[in-house]
């Protein structure tokens, strides 16, 4: 029995409100993208605007840049992502077996995770530099006479961007799948330790499935945040040299903020939106389905 | 415990003591950069302390302009949309609103739109309202922006909240809103005080939105400011190694001296979220 009465229309004073101010920055400008994005959209001269269906699609297919861009961000988020999730494994698991100073680490391995992107994109462009970088420095130090070029060569620098990225995002991978670890009781562990099981063994059959539900969701959260990356880079690279680090999020600002491209920018905004959705769905489907099985 | 753990035990210290070192090292060595005399930038282990680097960006850069539009937009932004999320995460929660699901789906659906494919549109639409280049704009923005994630983290927190506690303030006389801000929410301190680290820190670090609506030189705030410095005149790593020192410090020290505070939302917002 509840007492307080707290009613759909109380609920719904409290709701609405926030509601409507996320639908005035979310929802409007996403339909209105929609809009641009089934147009010839013309920002100047509103009459000049018709309608033409889903050539821009098409078109933007037929766009070198986009194309680019597109593949680009699918490497980056492919490579970035199982290194993130091998590497933030590891730390856990090395996190799970020290006992004593344990939140001192993890709390200075979480740092990278509150800088801003564009800093952290800023403080790698100075370790990446070719005069005054301490990378490059080292290398000659250690005898390569030409060391890499990092962000200054086009056919390296997208990959000097994942490294960055990798070491944005490993102590978000590595918090999330220790603190799954200590839920894991010690008691099943060392059950499994009488009936023989050695540490592969324990590692595949216990630790990993028990983290399974905590590793999709991290690889969800963290593979979208990826995919719509764009500070990073942009304080990196900004897609440079030649286009080579160019990502999905730079395009859409490049097409839309400078090229006044709004039907190429709306277009490519309405793909990544349509691709994320797929992606959670897969990957909810499979969540869910674990979850089925596990009953 | 035996020899083969206490073998992992010593390797885990050496994985982990390396790692700080490669996690650390890469913002210690560009704060340090900061305090360098610029004559000897070049020359990797020279460093000679000097403040010209800060002396010289403020003096360059309107950076207490930027810091404080920076800090405007954080403060006010943390503050609406901390009051704002936690009343919807309390609807959510603790009220028989008929449409709970759908606005909790849609909550979690707007997590996964990618900011570019709003910011683009939104900027036309703003444009249009002269809302761009102005606080209110941006203030709106980066509340909305942050809204999401208090929505879900406190939602964490709420549904662990007793209801007879709600019945009792009551019967007690309290009416239906004064439940929420004289019990429930000196209740969740501790939630309100993450999700208020959580947004204060998701502004600050904020560049896109900033970087779209506020480009006029009195708005920008320090990410816009730096961006901007790295492009103009080439390179001047002294200038840029400055002005980021002034804006990641802040963060640093917050995310260190807050840890436990921080940890506990970041597990929260990803595990329940």
């Amino acid at each position: 029995m509840r007492f307080i009465n707290n009613s759909n229309l109380f609920g719904a004073t409290l709701i609405i409100p926030g509601v409507l101010l996320l639908s005035l920055f979310y929802l409007y400008p996403l339909l209105y993208s929609l809009y641009i994005s089934l147009h010839d959209f013309r920002l100047i001269r509103p009459d000049l605007t018709e309608f033409v269906g889903f050539r821009n699609y098409f078109e933007i297919f037929l766009d070198e840049e986009f194309l680019n861009a597109f593949f680009n961000t699918l490497i980056y988020v492919g490579i970035a992502l199982p290194f993130e999730l091998v590497i933030g494994l590891f730390l856990a698991l090395a996190l799970d077996k020290i006992t004593r100073g344990k939140n001192v680490i993890r709390a200075f391995l979480i740092v990278p995770q509150f800088l801003a992107p564009l800093a952290m994109g800023f403080i790698w462009k100075f370790m990446y530099n070719d005069d005054l970088g301490i990378i490059n420095f080292f290398l000659r130090y250690v005898g390569i006479e030409r060391p890499p070029l990092w962000i200054a060569d086009p056919a390296i620098s997208l990959y000097s961007c994942i490294i960055v990225e990798i070491w944005a995002c490993v102590p978000i991978f590595m918090l999330l799948l220790s603190a799954g670890l200590t839920t894991l009781s010690s008691e099943i562990i060392d059950a499994a330790k009488i009936d023989g099981a050695n540490a592969y063994h324990r590692f595949r059959y216990i630790i990993l499935p028990h983290l399974k539900p905590i590793i999709l969701v991290t690889l969800l959260i963290r593979g979208m945040d990826s995919f719509r990356i764009f500070d990073l880079i942009y304080g990196l690279t900004q897609g440079g040299p030649a286009m080579s680090s160019d990502v999905l999020s730079l395009y859409m600002y490049r097409s839309g903020m400078l090229d006044r491209q709004f039907g190429f920018a709306a277009s490519a905004g309405w793909i990544m939106v349509f691709m994320m959705l797929i992606a959670s769905y897969i990957l909810i489907k499979v969540m869910y389905r674990d979850g089925i099985n596990k009953q | 415990m035996n020899s083969g753990e206490k073998k992992l035990v010593t390797i885990s210290w050496i994985i982990l003591s390396v790692s700080l070192l490669i996690w650390l090292f890469p913002i210690i060595w560009f704060l340090l950069a900061s305090f360098k005399n610029p004559r000897n930038l070049y020359d990797i282990f020279s460093f000679e302390f000097s403040l010209y680097n800060y002396y010289e960006v403020f003096n360059t850069y309107p950076i207490a302009t930027y810091m404080k539009n920076s800090l405007i937009l954080a403060v006010l932004a943390c503050l609406f949309a901390v009051t704002i999320g936690t009343l919807i995460a309390y609807g959510l929660s603790h009220t028989r609103f008929r449409f709970k699901t759908q606005t909790t789906i849609f909550i979690f659906l707007i997590r996964l739109i990618p900011g570019m494919a709003v910011m683009v549109p939104l900027f036309i639409i703003f444009s249009s309202l002269g809302l761009t280049n102005t606080y209110p704009g941006l203030i709106i923005a980066h509340t909305s922006m942050s809204i999401p994630l208090v929505v879900i983290i406190m939602l964490g927190y709420l549904s662990d909240f007793p209801k007879e506690l709600l019945d009792a303030a009551y019967i007690d006389g309290c009416n239906r809103f004064s439940v929420i801000f004289l019990i429930v929410f000196p209740l969740i301190k501790p939630g309100l005080a993450v999700v208020a680290i959580f947004t204060f820190i998701g502004s600050w670090n904020n560049f896109d939105i900033s970087l779209i609506l506020g480009y006029m030189p009195e708005y920008k705030t320090l990410p816009v400011g730096l961006a901007g410095m790295g492009n103009k005149y080439g390179i001047l790593w002294h200038h840029i190694a400055a002005a980021g020192a002034v804006y990641i410090v802040p963060t640093v020290i917050m995310a260190i001296a807050l840890s436990k505070y921080v940890i506990s939302g970041l597990t929260a917002g990803a595990i329940k979220g």
